[in-house]
């Protein structure tokens, strides 16, 4: 063998497909390196990643891949690349990214996902909200009321 | 960006669960839209008093809060509010400041950017106030305040303790300040110094070149690297009209038509690569409207 072997884990899927990624990749979620440090071990890792399923996984672990090789790339870089890489992410996507950054404790990612939901809904009243992301209107007519009342001035 | 559950046939249902984790990353418009949007998002925001600590009333909203309103946001969760940044906001007054502050002893950042009634006099009783309750106010930023005085800021930095601690070293540069967040990692007390040269109140700037310090009006620098401009180099200027430096000047791409450059904090501001030929907004403005000369 040529050069230093990598240090590898294998990450699991909620529906049981393997992934099998460089440490330092995988150590980009707070959630694994601490199983990693916690477990001691070092060959062969089986890190379980719950609620997560494998498209949901493999869209995280690019990000992952690129944010661990981030020092060989120039900050506006990764920030363009943060930028396309959540503007392709269609709104179920976004929502699976948002929870499992979220399970996973990947801060960066969890930010990305938050600010771009942020600028979807910047300066959109509270149907059209509703709308984009398929929300029932549950008040109360006496409740709808009151919040137009209350919110009035946000709107006038 | 295509909404795949709005394609579908789906009825409207509870917001997907990934929604509430970002509320902690919205601005107060958009929190407060989505307060109205249903019951769950409104009860996860009500409750949630994090989200109250820290309050920034910024354009457009700023234009439309009122002392009434002020009191009603910052009194969401019973006077613990942290931080209160104010941005433009022309209604509020000295004395509805000063009830938000009677309310809420525990603010330690307090951010006045822009303000129309607010008076230097309102603004140091408010902090005078926040001194007899016990209160820690850490930051002071009072950046266009008008006719604030020496007296004003002797005052200031008193309550503020600052003359306990003399000021830290740490240098004021001029360069990008327009572009800055108001809440910069300056860790200052208090934004305002009195400028060496006219000896008012102002934000006072220090050289990147030489030992001068002065503020906006006494001293001319480069909006780039923040440095002196003498007289003669006077007459550079980027696209927005911000002076540079002659070795700034040299060393930026320029519009391929009118020469001027973009300083750097536009550049990534109008996604300006760095490609040597590029056409400034203004010029491909001019451009694209229709001429009347030929007529």
């Amino acid at each position: 063998m040529v050069g230093v072997k990598k240090k590898m884990v294998t990450l699991v899927s909620s529906d049981g497909v393997e992934f099998v990624v460089e440490k330092r990749v995988a150590e980009q979620s707070l959630f694994i390196k601490n199983a990693l440090n916690e477990g001691g071990v070092e060959e062969k890792v089986m890190i379980p990643i719950p609620k997560v399923t494998s498209d949901t996984l493999s869209s995280v672990l690019e990000y992952c891949e690129k944010h661990a090789s981030a020092t060989e790339f120039q900050e506006n870089e990764i920030e363009e690349w943060d930028k396309e890489y959540i503007e392709k992410a269609d709104l179920d996507l976004l929502y699976y990214l948002l929870q499992a950054s979220y399970s996973m404790s990947i801060m960066g990612l969890m930010e990305l996902g938050a600010k771009k939901v942020a600028s979807l809904i910047r300066g959109k009243s509270p149907q059209e909200i509703r709308e984009l992301f398929n929300i029932k209107n549950d008040f109360t007519p006496e409740q709808e009321e009151e919040i137009r009342r209350e919110m009035q001035w946000n709107y006038e | 960006m295509k909404s795949s559950a709005s394609d579908s046939v789906i009825p409207p249902m509870d917001p997907h669960g990934a929604l509430f984790l970002v509320l902690g990353y919205l601005r107060l418009r958009e929190l407060l839209a989505f307060q109205s949007v249903c019951s769950l998002f409104r009860d996860a925001i009500a409750e949630d008093h994090l989200l109250w600590m820290r309050i920034t009333v910024e354009p457009p909203l700023s234009g439309r809060l009122t002392d009434d309103i002020l009191l009603k946001l910052t009194s969401k969760y019973g006077g613990a509010l942290k931080s209160l940044a104010l941005l433009d906001c022309r209604k509020i007054t000295d004395a509805g400041l000063l009830q938000v502050v009677e309310r809420n002893p525990t603010i330690t950042e307090l951010y006045i950017l822009g303000s129309t009634y607010l008076t230097a006099d309102g603004v140091v009783r408010v902090v005078q106030r926040l001194t007899e309750c016990k209160g820690k106010l850490k930051r002071l930023r009072l950046r266009g305040l008008c006719n604030i005085s020496k007296d004003h800021l002797d005052r200031l930095n008193y309550f503020l303790g600052t003359n306990d601690h003399p000021q830290c070293s740490k240098s004021s540069i001029y360069n990008y300040w327009k572009s800055l967040p108001f809440d910069d990692n300056d860790d200052r007390p208090l934004d305002l110094d009195i400028c060496p040269k006219c000896n008012n109140a102002r934000l006072v700037f220090d050289c990147t070149r030489d030992n001068c310090r002065g503020c906006f009006f006494c001293i001319r620098r480069c909006e780039e690297c923040g440095c002196c401009i003498d007289f003669e180099e006077l007459g550079e200027e980027t696209i927005y009209n911000h002076l540079l430096c002659i070795d700034c000047w040299l060393q930026l791409p320029k519009c391929c038509e009118c020469n001027r450059p973009y300083c750097k904090g536009h550049i990534n501001f109008n996604g300006e690569c760095s490609s040597a030929l590029f056409l400034c907004d203004q010029c491909r403005e001019d451009d694209e409207s229709p001429t009347n000369d030929i007529m």
